[in-house]
């Protein structure tokens, strides 16, 4: 058991640049979810952490342990890293039985073999795969093949779990039950995790913490709440929540001696606490995001309003997602009932007071 | 101080642990390394020793010799006989490559058809190709044979005396037996090369284009071939080099005859080597041999893995 | 049977046109073979024996049986050698890459495509100052580098292809090291590509002919295909003679090309 800190990480690969000066650290006991977009360089981190590639630049630490700093030339072999590591593809042996399987590690550390057989039957009762012991993997389904990975993980009792989207070969209904039990067992056996994914469902339910990553740099640290309710930037905002939030252009003009953002097709005035942060800078251009949730349809005009079409309603379980556009610009929101609407409508729209965020258009970093 | 002294202890097994690994892919490097190193030697080392021998006047086994520079280069561009084996190794290249190419792309064409017992087809194709030049040679010199081989008998049985000829035995027929029989002896291997180019391609491909109305012939000619750009590649360099070295099929046959009219580079290359004992003459036709090879290799290696 | 259509009978009637081509040669070979001096004279070369014998077939294997014996040394003695270090060299240049490692497998490949005549003379200078001049063992020292570009290839295609790095990047977390790595997790699943190395490399071997005639003398020595060369230039009228000796020749190869077929074509078509 550890905790995990990276400072700096830098990755090339020739020309491009996997990850640029990553900083990261993770406590004893946590499950930190990295997620991103494809390509963003979440498998890179991973396998530096592991030791199966060479970082450029930067260190890594287990606790009070150093174990990767190229500057200090000092790299620690994948072999001695004590970590375990689940991957995509589980990475099953199919000529080994599923016991040889989970077995492997122990047998290559030389652990004697009463206690290999109690650790591996330990690990299969915990996972409900002690019935496939004697199995070959390659009849299994994929999600006694995800088993299997994760028991070649924990007979090893190690100090970090690096796990690279062991859920992504998984159908849905299946996928959200392994979330459930993964997020359970991490819990009892309370041993460090870094989980990666680029589904962020995902990353929202299981994580203590989500590390959002994007282009090879982290965007936004911290509990899956923070980064749906303050995101750091429009990438955030985007990233997480789904549907995605909404996001509207507009400029920042002066009305009748308060502030507010023209929309275009509506002027949003801006409370004067909001207001006074923004006056300080000089930005003109930019950009509004508001959740679905936070659209509401109400049924008569009122000041502050402004109309938009109906263009579909799509249900989804016990809500209702309106899809609704308004001078060409589609946009959504969450309703719990559809009854008074149908298709094609006209209705009066307003946004949630204080729910709004606005970002600068062109560093994307959040204003109020 | 703490975190210093504990970044210098653990500087000091970090530094093990380096080596650790790279002792490891040493130990790997060391298992390899005999293997490597012998092939190295023998296809890199001698490549540049025979070089070496064709700028001398060595003779067979006596040790003694002295470098002569490139007095057998020049002896060789005006010897008549090494520009009958290179007309000859034209000849072979311009009418077998092509030919095996053509007949193995039809063999491959054919049995894409969704044909019965295609791996039985297949199979007896490929069987000329599992024999031995040796064999193969003694094969078609009954079947060349004048006076009671199996072609003149055809002939005779089809009508076609007057087609009857002395086949290997004539100076003008001679390369073309052979080309013949080496066509047949490497269809089946020319056949699998581009079936398995045409296997590659997604069977889904084909399936739009037909769903778009495509006739066989178009499908074939606009999206088949020219996916199958790579086996025609790696066709070309196969045959092209076997017909640059090859040897074996010849000598057995008639050990280049009649006189000299089925000497080829490799040939000529083994009779002033070890017929005639000239060994630094020898090494300069197989530096020739070399130079076109590798001529016709080293561009489309060096392409096709630096794609990768 | 009727409702055919044209195209397939035409189709059909050009695979079949193909298949006699092919094997109009071997079917010469078999009957002249099985027939007794005289009917080769009396009879067509196509039409089979009225009165098979296998006079000519025991001769001939009296003829070629000590050649026979060494040519299964050779492939025995060579596949082995070329098979391990095409195996090992493949899994590290495949799953071990190295700075310069991709220079350093072509440069292996390339092997593949060099002239066996610009080694002739070295190796005839090295055999001779080794002493093994003429000897048998010549050939065997030879053929266990001469495959090992071809194995390396082969192994490397198919680790590439089949094995994925995250087998090898699994065991390296749980602590194996290269060779465990090897022994355990990648030669378990290297059945395939070592029966197409073998049986690759038996067939080269077996009907290679140059580096024997060159490399070994006397009768004691010599492959069964330069036994075979000799015997058709010793026996020039005895048709049914050489046709039996070719026989025995091609037996073992046309063994595997029909039964062991599509591990040959895996591998002619690379894996
Ligand atoms: N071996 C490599 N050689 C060259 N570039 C690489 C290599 N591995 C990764 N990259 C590049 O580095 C970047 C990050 O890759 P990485 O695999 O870490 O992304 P990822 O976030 O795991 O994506 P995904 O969700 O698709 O798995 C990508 O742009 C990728 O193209
Ligand atoms: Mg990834």
């Amino acid at each position: 058991m550890a905790s995990l800190t990276i400072k700096g990480l830098t990755k090339k690969y020739d020309e491009t640049i996997a990850v640029e000066n990553f900083n990261l650290e993770v406590k004893d006991k946590e499950f930190l979810v990295l997620v991103g977009p494809s390509g963003c360089g979440k498998t890179t981190v991973l396998n530096s952490i592991a030791g199966l590639i060479n970082i450029n630049e930067g260190e890594i630490w287990f606790g009070e342990e150093l174990v990767d700093a190229p500057q200090k030339k000092l790299f620690k072999i994948p072999q001695k890293r004590g970590v375990a590591m689940v991957f995509q593809d589980y990475a099953i042996y199919p000529h080994m039985t599923v016991y040889s399987n989970m077995a492997f590690p122990l047998e290559v550390r030389k652990v004697a073999p009463e206690e290999i057989k109690e650790r591996v039957i330990k690990a299969a009762r915990l996972l409900g795969i002690d019935h496939l012991l004697q199995r070959k993997p390659k009849a299994l389904s994929g999600g006694q093949k995800q088993r299997i990975a994760l028991g070649r993980a924990i007979v090893r009792n190690p100090k970090i779990f690096l796990m690279d989207e062991p859920l992504a070969n998984l159908d849905a209904k299946l996928r959200v039950q392994a979330r459930v039990e993964l997020k359970k067992l991490q819990e009892e056996l309370g041993v460090t995790t870094i989980f990666v994914t680029h589904d962020q469902i995902e990353a929202m339910t299981m994580g203590d913490r989500i590390a959002l990553m994007n282009n090879g740099h982290l965007e936004q640290i911290g509990p899956p709440l923070e980064l749906y309710q303050k995101p750091k930037n429009l990438f955030v905002a985007d990233f997480i929540g789904s549907p995605s939030i909404n996001m509207f252009q507009g400029n920042l003009v002066k009305k009748d001696k308060s502030i507010g953002i023209d929309l275009k097709f509506f002027f949003y005035p801006l409370t004067t606490k909001l207001s006074k942060s923004i006056t300080d800078k000089e930005i003109s251009k930019v950009v509004v995001g508001i959740r679905p949730e936070n659209v509401l349809i109400v049924q008569n005009k009122k000041d502050g309003l402004f109309q938009a079409n109906i263009l579909r309603i799509e249900p989804v379980g016990k809500e209702y997602n309106i899809h609704l556009e308004v001078e060409g610009k589609p946009f959504i929101s969450i309703e719990s009932s559809a009854d008074n609407w149908r298709q094609g409508d006209r209705v009066w729209i307003t946004f949630a007071k204080d729910y709004i965020y606005i970002f600068d258009q062109e560093s994307g970093d959040i204003i109020s | 101080m703490r975190t210093l002294n504990q970044n210098i202890l653990f500087n000091a097994t970090g530094v093990k642990q380096v080596e650790e690994g790279k002792k490891e892919k040493l130990i790997a490097l060391l298992v390899i390394l005999p293997g490597i190193l012998s092939v190295f030697i023998f296809f890199y080392i001698f490549s540049g020793w025979n070089f070496i021998i064709s700028l001398t006047d060595w003779e067979g086994f006596i040790p003694s010799y002295n470098i002569i520079g490139l007095k057998n280069y020049i002896q060789l561009f005006q010897d008549p006989l090494f520009w009958t084996s290179l007309k000859n190794n034209i000849l072979l290249i311009v009418l077998f490559v092509p030919g095996v190419m053509i007949i193995g792309l039809c063999m491959a064409v054919l049995l894409d058809q969704r044909v019965r017992a295609e791996g039985i087809f297949r199979t007896i194709y490929l069987l000329p190709f599992s024999l031995s030049f040796v064999v193969t040679a003694t094969l078609w010199s009954w079947m060349y044979s004048p006076r009671v081989g199996t072609i003149n008998f055809i002939l005779g049985k089809l009508g076609l005396t007057s087609l009857r000829k002395g086949w290997i035995t004539d100076p003008n027929m001679v390369m073309y037996c052979i080309i013949i029989a080496l066509i047949w002896q490497f269809a089946g291997y020319s056949c699998i090369i581009f079936l398995a180019g045409i296997r590659s391609i997604p069977h889904s491909q084909t399936a739009a284009a037909m769903v778009d109305g495509a006739s066989n012939f178009t499908i074939y000619w606009r999206i088949i071939l020219p996916q199958i750009k790579a086996s025609f590649i790696t066709a070309f360099i196969i045959f092209m080099c076997f017909a640059l070295k090859a040897f074996d099929f010849i000598w057995v046959l008639n050990r280049g005859g009649p006189g000299y009219s089925a000497h080829i580079l490799g040939v000529t290359m083994y009779k002033e080597t070890f017929s005639f004992d000239k060994f630094a003459y020898g090494a300069t036709y197989s530096t020739i041999i070399l130079l076109l090879s590798l001529l016709i290799v080293v561009p489309f290696l060096f392409r096709i893995y630096k794609e990768k | 049977m009727l409702n055919i259509k044209p195209s397939r009978i035409l189709l059909y009637g050009l695979l079949i046109i193909f298949v006699i081509a092919s094997l109009l040669p071997l079917w010469t070979c078999i009957v002249t073979a099985l027939k007794s001096s005289q009917e080769v004279i009396l009879t067509t070369p196509i039409t089979p024996p009225i009165d098979p014998t296998m006079e000519k077939i025991i001769e001939s294997i009296n003829l070629l049986k000590k050649p026979l014996m060494n040519s299964l040394i050779l492939v025995f003695s060579g596949v082995m050698v070329s098979a391990f270090f095409g195996s090992f060299i493949g899994y590290i240049f495949s799953k071990h890459r190295f700075p310069g490692s991709i220079y350093m497998f072509i440069l292996i490949v390339l092997c593949l495509y060099i002239p066996p005549q610009v080694q002739l003379i070295p190796m005839v200078r090295t055999m001779s100052n080794l002493g093994l001049f003429g000897n048998l063992g010549a050939l065997v020292l030879l053929y266990m580098l001469f495959g090992i570009p071809m194995c390396a290839f082969i192994f490397k295609t198919f680790y590439d292809d089949e094995i994925p790095d995250s087998y090898i990047n699994a065991a390296k977390v749980d602590g194996a090291g290269i060779w465990t790595t090897y022994r355990r997790v990648v030669l378990p699943l290297s059945i395939l590509p070592f029966v197409v190395a073998a049986l690759l490399q038996v067939v080269v071997i077996w009907n290679d002919f140059i580096w024997g005639l060159v490399l070994t003398s006397g009768k004691a020595n010599l492959p069964i295909t330069v036994a075979m060369a000799n015997l058709k230039g010793s026996f020039v009228a005895e048709w049914n003679l050489q046709m039996a000796g070719a026989l025995w020749v091609s037996m073992p190869t046309l063994i595997i090309f029909i039964f062991l077929g599509k591990y040959i074509i895996r591998g002619y078509s690379g894996l």
